[in-house]
């Protein structure tokens, strides 16, 4: 009885077996395959050599740009005409530099610089060029960039830098392109905003949308650096800060001054309520229209009281540490620029502390400085958002004012 | 100079795009008949304008090449490429002879959407396909959190022609200040695309309850007195509803003191 079942069970195991196995030569075919990159044929002409290398350095040459401050190493840098490395400036003032850029190809950074590609089984080497003309405020070597501010139509950016590349390999020809300052502003995203401190939470106060618009805000004070180069653009280098140290710091401009340097970029000196919209943290971010808009008293922590600004209030020996300096930088703190410590929701940096800032205030023409900055002790109540004082638009001793610009492009 | 040059030197064969079309700004003068795709084959043996090439050289000036064609009849194709200056028409450039031809062909189709596209066949049967972006056509998303102006509005790395020795005339920005650069009318209706990326100084609009106001070049500090009033959204007041502006002027606002006042349905503040 038990052999007969066997015997009819074997018929049947071979029956299934193959079955699998058929069906496993048709999942061979599906299974899928780690693909085998073409190889690409040599280009036939060396001019059609030439673009493909650049094609290929491109992503290297955009990384040295917008990240330029990763060359930095244990050793600085030696270029002392185009900058000066102290630890009191931040990483973010070398990206997008164009002194970086100088100090690189100068042979400030490595002794041979260059961006080795590897293609078509040989390696070339890209570089660029120093065909531009000296800016003598500078110094007496030929640039490797040149700044423009666009007066033709065409090109969609205000300004930007144009440079050129050759191939060593590749001898008798040049690319000239633009590198965009891709690193300076920062999206402001579209929902519905408050405006200044309300007296009572139960009020809604002003509040106001940027829906359908494409609002960008400067992520750090204008530094002298860049008025230095709006300088050389209208040719007024004898207005040009020469000494290297001051570069990364905010340019101190009077108002008129402010307002004509972010226009002449196609752009306008910040306002009140999108400075407040930038740094006042949205309660839901998933919600761009919510019902109840709340004005919190810092950026990190929407209850001011429980913050190191608070407890300074409450305790006047309070000793400032580390951390709060890089949220705040308020009185007894080391100087710092272009630091990221303090960087908001989405993305501006100096919310409260750091320098007083010009802001174009509608709502309250006479609100228009932040007067929160370094120079005022932790328990200063100036230090909170959405508070303002009035400033006559003319720089002093006392009272050192920085600004940044913000752009709105047509969708 | 050699290097200058060699871009524009005459080509029997030419394996991909000139390379000074690395970066094309527009096309302009597209004739008027061919469309995306067909493949020209009308008049037979006759020169046909098909369109000009806007780009910018390293100094930023804008340059026109020529793209004409000699649609095959008993003789091959050819497609020939001249520079010309950017005041005159394409016409007036169609016997010289060309900068750069490409010849033995036996039939050429090209589109424009996103980049040009031009498919040449030859008469033995090889083919050749040039692919070249077109900034005009760079689409902005809605720009994506921590996104920068400059990624929004133009590609991180634009290529330039080098600098060629063409005469031409330049063209300028909308440089006078209050000069119209976007054009809508009191019913939204957008009556010409925007051109105020070509204020030299930026621009301000006079918000009207639309989508989007007029715009003009220059700068003006909303809110003030006889100025135009500041814009202040359409959605804070969280009612879906069109703005009227003698109604209801909540879409815009004006410094204390002053009253929202519409000429139209443009605010001003008075």
């Amino acid at each position: 009885m038990n052999r007969d079942s066997n015997a009819s069970i074997i018929p049947k195991i071979i029956l299934i077996l193959g079955t699998l196995s058929v069906f496993g030569i048709i999942l061979l075919f599906f299974r899928p395959r780690s693909e085998v990159p073409k190889k690409r044929a040599m280009p036939e002409t060396p001019e059609e050599l030439f673009t493909q290398v650049i094609a290929a350095a491109s992503p290297e040459v955009l990384k040295l740009w917008e990240d330029g401050d990763r060359m930095i190493g244990k050793e600085s840098p030696s270029c002392p005409e185009e900058l000066v490395f102290t630890s009191q400036v931040g990483r973010s003032y070398y990206q997008c530099q164009p002194h970086l850029w100088q100090c690189y190809w100068q042979g400030g950074v490595t002794k041979s610089p260059s961006i080795k590609v590897d293609l078509f089984g040989q390696s070339y080497h890209v570089k660029a060029r120093a065909v531009f003309d000296p800016i003598k405020s500078y110094s007496s070597e030929r640039r490797f960039y040149q700044m423009f501010k666009r007066e033709t139509p065409g090109i969609n950016l205000h300004y930007g830098y144009v440079i050129e590349l050759s191939v060593k390999e590749i001898p008798g020809y040049s690319q000239p392109m633009i590198l965009s300052d891709s690193c300076r502003d920062v999206y402001l995203p579209e929902r519905i905003y408050g405006y200044g401190k309300v007296n009572d939470r139960r009020e809604e106060g002003f509040v106001w949308d940027n829906f359908d618009r494409r609002i960008f805000i400067d992520k750090f004070y204008v530094s002298n650096q860049q008025v230095n180069e709006w300088h050389v653009l209208n040719k007024e280098e004898q207005k040009i800060i020469t000494d290297r140290k001051l570069w990364p710091r905010p340019a101190l401009l009077s108002i008129k001054d402010q307002k004509r340097y972010c226009s002449f970029l196609g752009k306008r000196l910040l306002e009140a309520k999108l400075f407040d919209a930038a740094t006042m943290t949205p309660t839901d971010m998933k919600n761009p229209t919510p019902d109840r808009i709340l004005r919190p008293q810092t950026p990190w922590q929407r209850d001011l009281s429980k913050s190191f600004l608070g407890m300074s209030r409450i305790n006047p020996d309070y000793q400032l540490a580390p951390l709060d300096c890089q949220l705040a930088q308020v009185k007894g703190c080391d100087e710092k620029h272009f630091t990221t410590d303090s960087t908001t929701w989405m993305g501006v940096n100096y919310a409260l502390g750091f320098y007083p800032e010009s802001l174009n205030n509608p709502i309250d023409p006479n609100k228009n400085v932040k007067l929160s900055s370094r120079f005022l002790l932790p328990q200063s109540e100036w230090h909170e958002l959405g508070v303002r004082s009035s400033w006559t638009g003319e720089q002093t001793k006392e009272l050192p004012v920085a600004f940044r610009c913000y752009e709105e492009v047509v969708p | 100079m050699i290097m200058l040059l060699l871009p524009f030197l005459f080509s029997l064969a030419w394996g991909s795009a000139p390379s000074h079309w690395s970066t094309l700004l527009e096309i302009r003068e597209r004739h008027e008949f061919y469309q995306d795709n067909e493949v020209i084959s009308k008049p037979k043996g006759a020169w046909q304008t098909l369109f000009a090439v806007i780009y910018p050289d390293r100094a930023l000036k804008l340059h026109k090449d020529c793209v004409y064609y000699r649609v095959p009849g008993e003789l091959p194709g050819v497609l020939k490429l001249k520079a010309a200056p950017l005041e005159k028409s394409c016409e007036s450039f169609m016997d010289l002879p060309g900068d750069l031809e490409v010849i033995n062909l036996k039939s050429l189709q090209f589109s424009f959407s996103n980049e040009l596209i031009m498919h040449f066949t030859f008469a033995d049967y090889r083919s050749l396909k040039w692919t070249i972006p077109l900034m005009n056509q760079f689409k902005s998303e809605t720009p994506a959190p921590f996104t920068s102006s400059a990624v929004y509005r133009a590609p991180k790395l634009t290529l330039l022609a080098p600098v060629r020795p063409v005469t031409e005339k330049k063209e300028v920005l909308k440089q006078t200040p209050n000069e119209l650069c976007h054009s809508i009318n009191d019913e939204c209706e957008e009556l010409q695309p925007s051109a105020c990326h070509q204020c030299s100084d930026g621009w301000y609009e006079v918000p009207n309850g639309c989508q989007q106001g007029p715009k003009y070049c220059g700068s003006q500090s909303c809110g003030l007195k006889n100025q135009p009033a500041c814009r202040r959204g359409m959605k804070h007041q969280r009612v879906r509803k069109k703005y009227e502006c003698r109604i209801d002027s909540s879409f815009a606002y004006c410094a204390p003191g002053l009253t929202v006042q519409c000429e139209g349905s443009r605010a001003f503040c008075r």
